[in-house]
């Protein structure tokens, strides 16, 4: 079957719960997929993504006017085209709000895109209340809650768990906890997951080489699981199922 | 329908009168009210770019162009008139209008009158609030805050302000939300309405190539500017009127240019 364009916005209200990783685990794991995704870096003005993807980020300051122009002028202009958007926390409430009153989510569902939501919560009540309010100014799109096991669990505290039952009811993604060595060789410029699992690229330890490999492969198989259900709700809609 | 008239304006220039009689105009022609504008910025009326079908440029100062507005206020097809005027016209205008008996039949209940006076937050806006204030026995007064344009280099004193509106009979307020900068600006460039630009239409009512994002700033600003107007009595008392009452002024404009 022919997939659809795909518009996945990564966000999360609070800075460094994993973001960036995972828009590039997104971007490589597409890439992998054969396809030739466009990502979009707001985080001004160092642009981690462009370095990294030279020739397939656009970069705008959100922060600016015209950066927001030609964010959501582009994607406006050529909806049916796959992206990854990479939202900085700081950037997180005026992109989702100006998204939602632009009418960008439904823009893109008209060309026939499907739009996936994730959002990385921090086990605290405040952020998991904040994930579910996201989930709700979206109700058409498909809104993906993202753990990342390294920022602890919401055991503990009676309102943050029940939030966290509230809002993994139809299931999260999960980010592995990584060494420090592996997440260093993440992190080097010349990496990608889908050099790693191509055998681009080696790490100098073999122990760093399969921690990284089994965490791509743990994160590809629960993107391929939602990927599944996405290709389901279409066939529902088209009703063959 | 009993007519009504509105004045929009302010003796201190550059606080955004004709941006408020615009997003007036606009407003109504949303709502299917028809009105009719009077520009008195002569010789080029600023609101008259952007409704030249339904506004007419007038001197305020020249009886004959006195005539124009009052006399037909009852006979015209429009039951809204608005009359912007430019700056320093205002206090002048009200004495005027009360030396003529305006306001007396205004009182009579032969027609309604609102008036939209539009400060900033200098103290010599402040100032005309008092001033102003003197005529308003009988009529609508809003006083009017526009935010449309603000910036970080123009900032309310809400306690100021506070005291001097405390001081004023029979007052309203209408706070004109910000719109964003470029939004503006952009608006102003295609010398549209701000509904067409929303929409993304041009003034002839053909498709335009408007910023995505920039329409829908001003969409936003324009269902807040909504709500806004939708509280003032005025505004009420003008849209249970003219229920059922014919076609926008903004169409009578498109027409035109289409006719062009």
């Amino acid at each position: 079957m022919v997939r659809p364009a795909r518009f996945f916005v990564i966000c999360a209200d609070r800075a460094r719960t994993g973001k960036s990783l995972l828009a590039r685990a997104v971007a490589d794991w597409l890439t992998l997929e054969g396809e030739a995704p466009q990502l979009i870096d707001l985080d001004a003005p160092a642009f981690p993504l462009a370095e990294r993807y030279p020739g397939r980020v656009e970069a705008a300051d959100f922060g600016r006017t015209m950066g927001r122009v030609a964010v959501f002028d582009g994607i406006a202009q050529t909806p049916a085209l796959t992206r990854v958007v990479d939202v900085p926390a700081a950037h997180e409430a005026a992109f989702l709000r100006d998204m939602q009153q632009l009418g960008l989510g439904e823009v893109l569902q008209e060309a026939g895109a499907e739009v996936v939501l994730f959002f990385l919560f921090t086990p605290t009540a405040a952020s998991l209340n904040r994930a579910l309010e996201v989930e709700r100014m979206f109700p058409a799109a498909r809104f993906q809650p993202v753990h990342n096991a390294a920022l602890g669990e919401a055991a503990g505290n009676d309102e943050a768990e029940s939030l966290y039952l509230e809002l993994t009811r139809d299931g999260v993604v999960r980010l592995p906890v990584l060494s420090a060595p592996a997440l260093a060789f993440i992190e080097r410029v010349e990496f990608s997951f889908a050099a790693l699992m191509r055998g681009e690229i080696a790490a100098p330890d073999l122990a760093v080489h399969n921690e990284a490999r089994h965490f791509a492969q743990n994160l590809f198989k629960q993107l391929n699981r939602l990927q599944m259900a996405i290709d389901m709700d279409a066939l529902k809609k088209m009703g063959f199922v | 329908m009993k007519p009504t008239l509105i004045m929009v304006g302010a003796d201190k220039g550059g606080v955004g009168k004709t941006t408020v009689a615009r997003a007036l105009m606009d407003f109504l022609a949303r709502r299917n009210v028809l009105a009719r504008a009077f520009d008195t910025e002569t010789p080029r009326g600023t609101l008259h770019r952007f409704y030249p079908a339904a506004t007419t440029i007038i001197d305020i100062e020249e009886v004959a162009d006195q005539m124009k507005v009052l006399d037909t206020l009852e006979t015209a097809a429009e039951k809204v008139t608005i009359i912007d005027f430019k700056a320093g016209a205002l206090s002048r205008t009200l004495d005027l209008f009360e030396r003529i008996g305006v306001f007396e039949v205004a009182r009579a209940n032969q027609f309604d009158i609102g008036m939209f006076h539009v400060v900033g937050p200098a103290v010599a806006s402040l100032n005309e609030l008092q001033e102003v204030n003197r005529y308003v026995d009988g009529i609508d007064y809003i006083v009017t805050r526009n935010f449309i344009n603000e910036t970080n280099f123009f900032e309310w004193d809400e306690a100021t302000y506070k005291k001097y509106f405390a001081n004023l009979n029979n007052a309203h307020e209408l706070e004109v939300p910000k719109l964003n900068e470029m939004a503006y600006e952009a608006v102003d460039l295609a010398g549209v309405t701000f509904s067409d630009f929303g929409a993304n239409k041009k003034a002839s009512g053909e498709k335009a190539d408007f910023s995505f994002t920039l329409r829908g700033y001003v969409r936003k600003w324009l269902s807040e500017l909504d709500e806004e107007m939708e509280k003032l009595a005025l505004i009420q008392k003008i849209l249970s009127n003219s229920r059922g009452g014919g076609a926008a002024a903004a169409d009578k404009d498109k027409t035109s240019a289409a006719a062009e």
